[in-house]
């Protein structure tokens, strides 16, 4: 409910600034908390036309993250876009069960509740027209999320043993201060001794079998009480020593194997919807859309920080109706189906920076007047902290509609955030 | 703190071997060490492993009986998802041939990712 007050916040809040124009806005959003944010998009975005990118690499959607995107020729304008996008795995009884050798696996297993993502977007101001306003309702699985590295899986758990080390060895100094503790845990290991030699003993003349088990039963009894005593005791102790809660070196190592290889592939889909000022009677669909990302690194994940890698997509889209500008007229095509095909060549630097090229054909399947279009891409993003990236593309967009021709170029500049609990990101700048 | 401790005793009357299952919930990864201590107060490492074991042998009843053992394990959050808090959850099942068991069962909402969590479970086998 606090995540849902938070966005329902920014997004009224932008929407009331929408028409002020500033340049610059200083925002503070309480409860921002870090996420492993890499992908620039949303699915919502995608179906709503208002996507940064239009290949997502697969696997890289987190678990539960918001985007704020601002689409604008000259930088003028604030964000006006919105999307949200969660797993519903985590709410089910199976999460409980999930192991980690299958989570994290040294082979590419297929998966699809697991990584199920359902998005939702809001866009506010379509095509300069503020009256129009755009939701979308989608989902997307990767299906294979990539093989973890077993040399960085080992040295990510090189890194947690470390760490569990360092508080047993405290824990173990702590209790060796405690006379009390160590008084009481000598009298356990003496009844463990005198059982020791009891278990030894056969029943003899002077010693009978059930004098035998009646001594054993009572020492058992004793030695519960006193286990008991130091477990109490050892909680207590515990409870004062200080460690850590969490580990940015830990952290770091778990994202080191976490960034997986091999061949990785998603699929996608979902539908958006028009509407004019939030009126039911002029609200219809404006385009449903099914898709699939696939591929993988062109070198391999463990030489140094820099990754090279090629996608593709293939993807459907059915469009209810556009207007699509001709040479002398404008002309309204129903029930548009299109094909895309395309592809996206991606560097990422340092694990911070990024930059990729994508470009993407579409075809009409519908023998209507629309015309094979294209749209050719530039991304650039770049992670200033942990959960939080920032991104621009550049490019053209498909000829789909009248405004935005193969000719205009298109400039998004946008943010991307993780929520959580407990840390404040103060001072985002949004141009 | 994300820290817990328990502590239960094993009855054996088997010839055989001394098992475990360990099992962290929720994909989290966990690293788990196994510890004997004498009556001296000598302790030794009798093995170590990361994430999920089921079925594994600790050693021979001969070599456990009337001795403690102590299995220490350490858990990270890795997983965030701030509508539904993921919980970290562990359970640590000691058993025999004759399927005489203790078990321990942790489970707690975890203050978010990347927290550490501890753990400590003292099984006496007598």
């Amino acid at each position: 409910m606090r995540i849902l007050t938070i966005i329902l916040s920014v997004f009224l809040f932008l929407e009331a600034n929408a028409q002020s124009e500033l340049d610059t806005v200083l925002r503070e959003v309480k409860g921002i908390k870090l996420d492993l944010l890499k992908t620039p998009t949303n699915p919502s975005f995608q179906l709503m036309n208002s996507s940064a990118t239009e290949i997502i690499e697969p696997g890289m959607s987190p678990e539960f993250f918001t985007s704020i995107q601002n689409a604008s020729n000259n930088f003028t304008s604030l964000p006006n876009n919105l999307a949200i996008a969660f797993t519903p795995f985590w709410w089910g009884k199976q999460a409980k069960n999930l192991s980690f050798e299958k989570d994290f696996s040294e082979t590419n297993r297929l998966n699809f509740a697991r990584t199920l993502t359902v998005s939702a977007g809001m866009l506010n101001g379509v095509q300069q027209d503020q009256n129009l306003s755009r939701f979308s309702f989608g989902f997307q699985s990767t299906l294979l999320r990539g093989k973890v590295d077993k040399g960085k899986k080992g040295m990510y758990f090189n890194t947690l043993r470390t760490i569990g080390n360092r508080y047993f060895e405290d824990q173990k100094m702590a209790l060796a201060s405690d006379p009390k503790y160590v008084k009481l845990e000598a009298e356990s290991f003496k009844i463990l001794d005198s059982l020791r030699v009891l278990s030894t003993i056969e029943p003899n003349d002077t010693l009978s079998e059930e004098t035998l088990d009646a001594m054993m039963d009572s020492l058992e009894k004793d030695y519960e009480k006193i286990d008991n005593q130091l477990l109490v005791m050892r909680r207590e102790i515990s409870e004062k020593i200080k460690t850590i809660e969490s580990s940015p070196e830990l952290d770091k190592a778990f994202n080191s194997m976490n960034d997986r290889y091999g061949f990785k592939w998603d699929m996608g889909g979902g539908l958006a919807f028009n509407t004019t000022e939030f009126n039911l009677n002029n609200t219809g669909i404006y385009r449903i859309g099914l898709w699939s990302n696939f591929g993988g690194n062109l070198n391999k994940s463990r030489s140094g920080n820099s990754r090279l890698s090629m996608f593709f997509l293939t993807r459907y889209f059915y469009f209810k109706e556009i207007w699509y500008e001709r040479e002398n007229n404008l002309e309204m095509i129903p029930n548009l189906h299109t094909f895309d095909m395309g592809t996206k060549l991606q560097l990422h630097v340092a694990g911070k920076f990024s930059l990729a090229a994508e470009s993407v054909f579409r075809s009409d399947i519908s023998q209507s007047i629309f015309e094979n279009t294209y749209k050719i891409n530039g991304i650039a993003q770049y992670q200033f902290g942990k959960n939080k990236v920032l991104y621009t593309s550049f490019g053209n967009d498909f000829n789909d509609n009248s405004n935005l021709g193969p000719q205009n170029l298109i400039i998004t500049f946008g943010i991307n955030l993780g929520f959580g609990e407990d840390i404040d990101l103060k001072g985002l700048l949004l141009k | 703190m994300a820290r817990f401790s328990d502590s239960a005793q094993l009855r054996t009357k088997s010839r055989a071997s001394i098992y475990m299952d360990l099992f962290s919930g929720y994909g989290q990864p966990s690293t788990t060490s196994i510890h004997l201590k004498n009556a001296q107060g000598q302790e030794e490492e009798l093995m170590s492993f990361d994430g999920n074991v089921e079925n594994v042998e600790i050693g021979t009843v001969r070599k456990l009986k009337y001795n403690k053992i102590e299995i220490r394990t350490i858990i990270h959050d890795v997983h965030d998802n701030p509508i539904e808090k993921v919980d970290i959850s562990l359970i640590i099942r000691v058993y025999d041939a004759d399927l005489n068991e203790v078990e321990t069962n942790f489970s707690m909402k975890t203050i978010g990712m990347g927290t550490i969590f501890y753990s400590d479970f003292h099984v006496t086998i007598l």
